[in-house]
C-alpha cells in the first residue's frame, strides 16, 4: 500500500517523518487545510466553519494543498 | 450546489458530504480529466490517512526515529533553499512504486478555457489584469472579485518551463503579503512550443480587491516570475 520502507523496519515511524518533512514544506494556507480536513477528520464543510471560508475555497485548496504535496513527497523519493 | 473539477481532491480524500458526493461521482463518470486524477491521487487518501495533524515548524519527531535522521532531516532543510529537488537521507531504502504525479488541470487541447474550473470562472467573470516579464517571459492573467469574506483570485500563467513550484502572493497597499495559491510547474512547462496549455489556479485572500497594489508570482527558492500590478 504504502511505498515507503525503512531499512530497519520501522515503518510507521519513517512514514511520519517523511510525510510531516513534507508537509512543513507546504505554504500555510495548504497545511492548514490538509490539518483541518483529512488529519483531524473533518469534511471540507466542517472545516470551511471552522476556517471561516467558503466551501468552495477548502476544496479548491485541498486540491491544490494536495498537487503541491505530491511534489514534496515525489522530492524526498516517494512517488503515489 | 455546483461541481467543479478540484472537487476530485477533496472526492479523492473522503472528504465531500453525502451530497456532494454523489454529485461529484455523477460529474465523474463524464469526466476523462478527473478519471485521469482521480488515479493520480488515490495513493495520497492511503498515505495521508492515520497522520495526526503535524506542527508548523521543526516540532518533534515521533518516538523511535534514529537520530542521525532526525539530523539529516535537519541538513536536508538547509540543502533545500536554492535547490529544488533533493534526496532522502542515505542508509533508508525507498521503494517507489505506482503511478507519478504531475497530472495538471489544464485543458489538453491548448488555450486557456477550462470550462466549469473555479479559476475560468473567476478569469471569464472578474476584473481582469495583464502582464509580461521582460525577462522570464512570463505571461499572466490575474483575474478579481469581490466575496464576503474578501476576494476571490484566478490565474492564467503562460509562457513557463519547468520544473519548479511556484507561489501566487496579493501584496497590499500596506506592505503585507497574503498566499493567494502554491502549484507545480512540471518540466514541459505551461503555454510553450510543445506544451500549449496553459496553467489555470484559484484561491482566496482575506484581504478585499481596493486593498491589493499587485499580485506577485514567486518561484520556490528565490525570484520571481512576473509581478501583475491592479
Ligand atoms: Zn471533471
Amino acid at each position: 500500500m504504502f511505498p515507503v520502507k525503512a531499512a530497519d523496519g520501522s515503518e510507521d515511524a519513517l512514514r511520519q517523518v517523511v510525510i510531516a518533512e513534507a508537509l512543513n514544506g507546504l505554504s500555510r494556507d495548504h497545511r492548514e487545510v490538509l490539518t483541518e480536513t483529512v488529519m483531524r477528520r473533518r469534511t471540507v464543510n466542517e472545516a470551511a466553519d471552522i476556517l471561516g471560508l467558503p466551501v468552495s475555497i477548502v476544496k479548491s485548496r485541498v486540491y491544490y494543498a494536495l498537487r503541491a504535496l505530491r511534489i514534496l513527497l515525489e522530492e524526498r523519493g516517494v512517488t503515489t | 450546489m455546483s461541481v467543479e473539477h478540484t472537487d476530485v481532491g477533496a472526492y479523492a480524500l473522503g472528504l465531500l458530504e453525502d451530497d456532494d458526493r454523489r454529485a461529484f461521482e455523477q460529474h465523474v463518470t463524464g469526466c476523462a480529466e478527473c478519471t485521469a486524477e482521480l488515479h493520480g491521487l488515490a495513493g495520497m487518501r492511503a498515505l495521508l490517512t492515520g497522520v495526526g495533524p503535524v506542527e508548523a515548524d521543526d516540532g518533534d519527531l515521533p518516538d523511535g526515529v534514529p537520530d542521525l535522521l532526525s539530523r539529516r532531516r535537519r541538513e536536508d532543510r538547509r540543502r533545500r533553499r536554492g535547490t529544488l529537488v533533493i534526496g532522502l537521507a542515505a542508509g533508508v531504502a525507498l521503494v517507489a512504486g505506482g503511478v507519478t504525479a504531475g497530472a495538471a488541470l489544464v485543458s489538453p487541447g491548448g488555450g486557456t478555457h477550462q470550462h466549469g474550473s473555479p479559476a475560468a470562472d473567476v478569469l471569464a467573470k472578474g476584473t481582469r489584469h495583464t502582464a509580461t516579464d521582460p525577462t522570464t517571459h512570463a505571461v499572466a492573467v490575474v483575474a478579481t472579485r469581490p466575496e464576503t469574506f474578501g476576494t476571490e483570485v484566478g490565474l492564467d500563467l503562460a509562457g513557463v518551463r519547468g520544473p519548479l513550484t511556484c507561489r501566487l502572493v496579493a501584496v497590499l497597499r500596506s506592505g503585507r503579503q497574503q498566499a493567494v495559491t502554491e502549484w507545480a510547474v512540471p518540466p514541459k512547462g505551461y503555454g510553450v512550443p510543445g506544451s500549449r496549455a496553459h496553467l489555470q489556479v484559484h484561491g482566496g485572500i482575506a484581504a478585499s480587491p481596493g486593498e491589493v497594489s499587485r499580485y506577485d508570482v514567486l518561484i520556490e527558492g528565490g525570484g520571481r516570475l512576473v509581478s501583475i500590478p491592479v
